[in-house]
């Protein structure tokens, strides 16, 4: 047991406290000063495109890229942006489940709905199709486009891709997913991210606390409860020793 | 005990508007009930860029497709279409007769206020309505307090569709 504790228990937390404090004192000191001067420092026009940090922002997709190709385009879908090639086609909470041609028109099948475009990726017409069960699968078969329920049930378009009739089960090739090569990939996630996130957020979110979301907020409540339990603890133990020190003068005297 | 209650009775507040929307009616169910005696398998109307301006203009906002389904028997088209509220499509049913309004139904309402405009005693108003050149309903709609997208929507829904049932006439056959 120290001298300290016995006679000045409060230094001994002080000290603790302290100890316990000093990266957190370190990092708000330091994105302080960083906020303070943000125009200075071109915090707001400093995007961070680092995949670790905007995942932390869920900006990154949830899942895997869905790619389809035709002969001469690629659909690919990041969560709920569906794009042709390297241009954004729409949003959809719906998955892509196939994709073909048929003539001039390219057939895009959703989980429920059918998408008709045109060779250059101009919406035709979008309709649902799927009503108790969701699609499976989309192909050709003797030019005309067949799809396949959930349900395993077979229905066949039209010429103009707009009735589709029940038909008897049969075995064929459907529209197999591909991977997506490593430049449109990126150039995709790109997209999807945005220009990216400014760098005064992170630096906001860390003073804050809020980077490590909802619980981050509570330790940085906490950081400063510690800090101003040091700086009275500090002034009692000052206070403490200047009594001392004047009473050992006046014994001397 | 009581609070746990009272808890729970606020939570049940909390959560009652997003019991507003739901599919109503299946596309294929309002296209029996339109042409109950025989159904017309849907065909494809392709919009002129004429077309798809004044679409555009009803709708103060972009329209993409190039196509639109719709069915017919004699003078009668019936049509699918869909229209954001405040952020969701709202598929709207629209059945014209010789020009006219003959019945309006919402048939899948997402958003979570607004679905009132599918009670008949609301649109009972569009029955028999017509569009004049301006591409206007030739009479006012009621609005209903808290829903006034939902009728926004619901109105141009109307309009198109009189507008491209009378597209539809007007084209060479």
């Amino acid at each position: 047991m120290t001298r300290h504790k016995k006679k000045f228990p409060a230094f001994l937390w002080h000290r603790r406290f302290g100890l316990l404090l000093v990266i957190f004192i370190m990092l708000l000191a330091i994105t302080g000063i960083m906020l303070n001067h943000t125009d200075a420092l071109k915090l707001s026009k400093t995007k961070i495109n680092n995949s670790i940090v905007l995942s932390v922002y869920e900006i990154n997709p949830k899942e895997a890229p869905i790619s389809y190709k035709t002969e001469q385009h690629i659909f690919s879908q990041l969560d709920e942006q569906i794009y042709f090639d390297d241009k954004k086609l729409f949003n959809s909470k719906q998955q892509i489940r196939g994709v073909t041609n048929a003539g001039e028109i390219i057939i895009l099948v959703l989980s429920r709905d059918v998408v008709l475009l045109s060779r250059d990726g101009e919406l035709i017409d979008r309709y649902p199709l799927a009503q108790k069960t969701e699609i499976e699968h989309v192909g050709m078969l003797n030019k005309k486009a067949i799809i396949k329920m959930m349900d395993q049930t077979m229905w066949q378009a039209d010429e103009d891709i707009i009735n589709w009739q029940a038909i008897d089960s049969i075995q064929m090739s459907w529209a197999p997913q591909t991977q997506l090569d490593e430049a449109l990939k990126e150039n995709l996630l790109e997209q999807y991210r945005g220009e990216g996130l400014p760098l005064e957020r992170i630096v906001l979110d860390i003073h804050s606390g809020r980077i490590l979301g909802n619980f981050g907020v509570y330790i940085m409540d906490g950081v400063a409860i510690l800090m101003m339990f040091l700086s009275l603890s500090g002034l009692w133990m000052w206070w403490q020793r200047r009594l001392k020190q004047r009473s050992k003068k006046r014994r001397k005297k | 005990m009581i609070l746990t209650r009272l808890f729970y009775i606020a939570l049940l507040c909390i959560s009652l508007p997003a019991l507003g929307g739901g599919q109503y009616l299946e596309p294929d169910e309002f296209i029996r009930l339109a042409f109950p005696e025989k159904q017309p398998k849907a065909k494809a109307m392709w919009l002129s860029k004429m077309d798809r301006q004044n679409i555009k203009q009803i709708l103060a906002h972009d329209f993409r497709k190039l196509r639109l389904r719709y069915w017919k028997q004699d003078n009668k088209t019936a049509w699918i279409l869909e229209e954001i509220g405040k952020e969701k499509p709202i598929t709207i049913g629209v059945v014209i007769n010789q020009g006219k309004l003959e019945n309006i139904k919402v048939l899948a309402f997402r958003e979570s206020r607004g679905d009132e405009i599918r009670h008949e005693f609301f649109t009972k108003q569009f029955l028999q309505a017509t569009i004049n050149n301006e591409l206007e309903l030739d009479r006012h709609i009621d609005g209903i307090s808290g829903a006034t997208l939902s009728v926004r929507a619901i109105t141009k829904i109307s309009r198109i569709a009189l507008y491209l049932d009378q597209q539809l006439n007007a084209k060479p056959k």
